[in-house]
């Protein structure tokens, strides 16, 4: 669930099959509530072009990017607007992230210390970009709301002992239909820290996908990070040389 | 007549005298040394502190210490340097803009904290030749160039004549980026700044950090070379400053030890190191001289009952061996500040060389010394050490005053 912004960034590939599965009247287990949830947000590859809105105290921008996915570990993201950026690119592969900077034709890699600073000047951070975790995986889960009378699958998540999540506690609610609408992520003291929510899910290529996500920091109500998708197309035939630091400069 | 004869008891037993003189004189010459050697030490690390970081007196905006944000900057930052430069109470101003960054080197990158100053008027707060120890300082004009710390140099692997590059976040949330050309390396005695710091034109990272005409502090000098805490020349500088700024809403004016209050707190330590350090070495001396007074005393109890026979009231034995005292105290103050004079003369022309046998440099809390700290020889200190020590010997001799002036005549002069 930390893949956040990859999330939607990468392709959904599997929401196709999760949405057209029967609802039956006998529950799912709790990890195949989980690993439809997060497979939602993984799939063979992709290519989107996202607007991304920031609101902070401070400033306000909208940027547009463009952005190809394979597989889970390696994804490349290139802004289109606005003109004062227009070229910065973030490679991503594994863990590792180098950002492309245009105006002085140089590619740095983010070092390990920078990896909890802001990406884009979002709420997003760097290592929300890369860090993969399976919640079947690092969490316990436990089912403490079912979907009755048009509800939501309401599960609260606590990490395993030796997880390499930064959460004490995640709450997460999934629709019937197996889609996730709202997370919340709570720090080891249980404070909240920050509010995801995922909305208007709509057809893209084919496919049911929320196209909107928003991420509201809990100390900052007023501020948010919305990522809406223009475009997505699926299981498209990327080289793996896309995703390399010599095609990070094109 | 009595100092007459508290002068001739003292060189009755000569030897004794001298050695409890001497004993007292060494700790009124240790007691100097020492305090020299640490007002020396923290005069130096708040003058480094005062030169880098806050200045006598620094103007910024009210939330700026705490949150370190950004865009918490003092607006209109040329208008205002300009009013203040005329003022007769201030020696130099240097207006400076802070932020962190991504550097990238070649090969190596690293976080670093950027400061973008004015070259021409950073150069009158702290020389050049202070700071750059290989290739220069900055050209008075912005042309991207950068002078790094020794150790950010290293991280980065790059000399005078490489090219590094900024990546930041910008006010505005972009992603501010610039190249520079690297042409200086700077030491500044700053452990932080030395592995962290890297000096910019104003300009340059005002325009890296989309902080149009904006600082985050203004630093200002005042015509006093002394960190002293309460220094009438920074007060008036500061008054002058608020007399031109005006104290409004998005600014505040601080002396550097409101500014850091920890650097102050730490001159406070060095008093209070003092202190402790008086009452350890007096308290032993003062034992010292209690003991011989009490002695001299003893010994002379037949004879002081023959003085309060023949009439001698007690108020005059107890000034009589408090004049002993007075007069031993007297000799040792003065054997003392002879060569306490001696050892802080060698402490401020030779200073004490900290380097540890592998050459390798000293650092308390963030701050690297020169590995050679000069003495600072304060008055009123010294006034304090020989103060102390005539009262201890006083106070000492109190005792065995009195004992002496209580002596029953009879009893006494069948003491054998």
């Amino acid at each position: 669930m930390r893949r956040l912004l990859p999330a939607l960034l990468l392709s959904l590939a599997c929401l196709g099959p999760a949405l057209s599965a029967p609802a039956r009247a006998e529950d799912p287990s709790i990890d195949d509530l989980l690993d439809a949830a997060d497979d939602i947000q993984r799939g063979a590859s992709s290519h989107a072009v996202v607007v991304m809105q920031v609101k902070t105290d401070r400033y306000e921008r909208t940027m547009k990017m463009e952005s190809w996915a394979k597989g889970t570990e390696r994804s490349l993201i290139r802004i289109l607007e606005p003109a004062k950026d227009a070229g910065v690119a973030t490679l991503m592969v594994d863990d590792n992230i180098w950002n492309y900077l245009p105006k002085v034709d140089r590619t740095m890699k983010v070092p390990a210390g920078m990896m909890g600073g802001s990406w884009m000047g979002s709420h997003f951070t760097n290592d929300d970009l890369v860090k993969e975790s399976r919640m079947s995986e690092d969490f316990t889960g436990e089912i403490v709301g079912r979907p009755e009378d048009g509800g939501v699958w309401k599960i609260t998540l606590t990490p395993k002992p030796d997880a390499p999540v930064v959460w004490g506690k995640v709450e997460i609610e999934i629709t019937p239909d197996k889609v996730p609408t709202v997370a919340r992520y709570y720090d080891e003291k249980g404070n909240l820290v920050r509010t995801m929510t995922w909305g208007d899910v709509r057809e893209m290529d084919g496919r049911k996908v929320p196209a909107e996500m928003k991420l509201v920091p809990a100390e900052e109500p007023d501020e948010f990070t919305l990522v809406r998708y223009d475009q997505i197309d699926f299981d498209i035939d990327v080289s793996d040389d896309m995703f390399s630091l010599q095609a990070l400069k094109r | 007549m009595l100092p007459a004869m508290a002068w001739r008891n003292l060189w009755r037993h000569g030897r004794r005298t001298f050695i409890t003189a001497a004993a007292m004189g060494v700790s009124v010459a240790f007691v100097m040394a020492m305090l020299a050697y640490v007002d020396g030490m923290y005069g130096k690390m708040a003058e480094i502190m005062i030169d880098q970081a806050t200045g006598h007196v620094q103007v910024h905006h009210p939330d700026y210490p705490g949150t370190r944000a950004l865009d918490d900057t003092v607006k209109d930052a040329g208008a205002r340097i300009e009013a203040l430069g005329g003022l007769p109470e201030t020696r130099a101003i240097a207006p400076r803009l802070n932020g962190y960054a991504l550097l990238g080197g070649e090969k190596k990158t690293s976080g670093a904290q950027l400061v973008g100053v004015d070259p021409v008027r950073e150069a009158d707060v702290l020389p050049v030749h202070d700071r750059v120890k290989e290739g220069r300082w900055l050209s008075p004009e912005p042309a991207r160039e950068i002078v790094l710390g020794r150790g950010l140099a290293d991280t980065l692997e790059v000399g005078v004549g490489d090219q590094v590059v900024a990546m930041t976040q910008a006010a505005d949330g972009s992603l501010g980026n610039d190249l520079y050309e690297v042409v200086g390396i700077s030491t500044s005695g700053s452990v932080t700044l030395d592995r962290m710091g890297a000096w910019l034109h104003l300009q340059d990272v005002q325009s890296l950090l989309v902080l149009p005409d904006q600082v985050h502090q203004i630093t200002i000098l005042a015509p006093t070379s002394e960190a002293r805490i309460n220094d009438p020349d920074v007060l008036a500088a500061a008054a002058a400053v608020r007399g031109v700024v005006g104290d409004s809403d998005d600014l505040e004016i601080l002396t550097w030890w409101e500014a850091s209050p920890q650097t102050a707190e730490m001159m406070g330590m060095s008093d209070a190191s003092a202190g402790i350090m008086l009452v350890i070495v007096f308290g032993v001396a003062g034992l010292g001289i209690l003991n011989t007074m009490l002695m001299s005393v003893f010994e002379r109890t037949k004879e002081l009952g023959v003085m309060k026979a023949l009439g001698t009231r007690p108020w005059a034995i107890v000034q009589l061996v408090l004049w002993e005292s007075l007069l031993l105290g007297a000799m040792a103050a003065v054997g003392g500040l002879a060569l306490g004079g001696v050892l802080d003369w060698l402490l401020v022309t030779q200073g004490l060389s900290l380097t540890t046998g592998d050459g390798e440099q000293l650092s308390s809390m963030g701050v690297l010394f020169d590995p050679v700290i000069y003495g600072v020889v304060k008055p009123e200190r010294i006034v304090t050490t020989v103060v102390s020590l005539l009262v201890v010997a006083v106070l000492a001799a109190l005792w065995p005053a009195l004992r002496a002036a209580r002596l029953e005549p009879v009893q006494a002069m069948q003491d054998r």
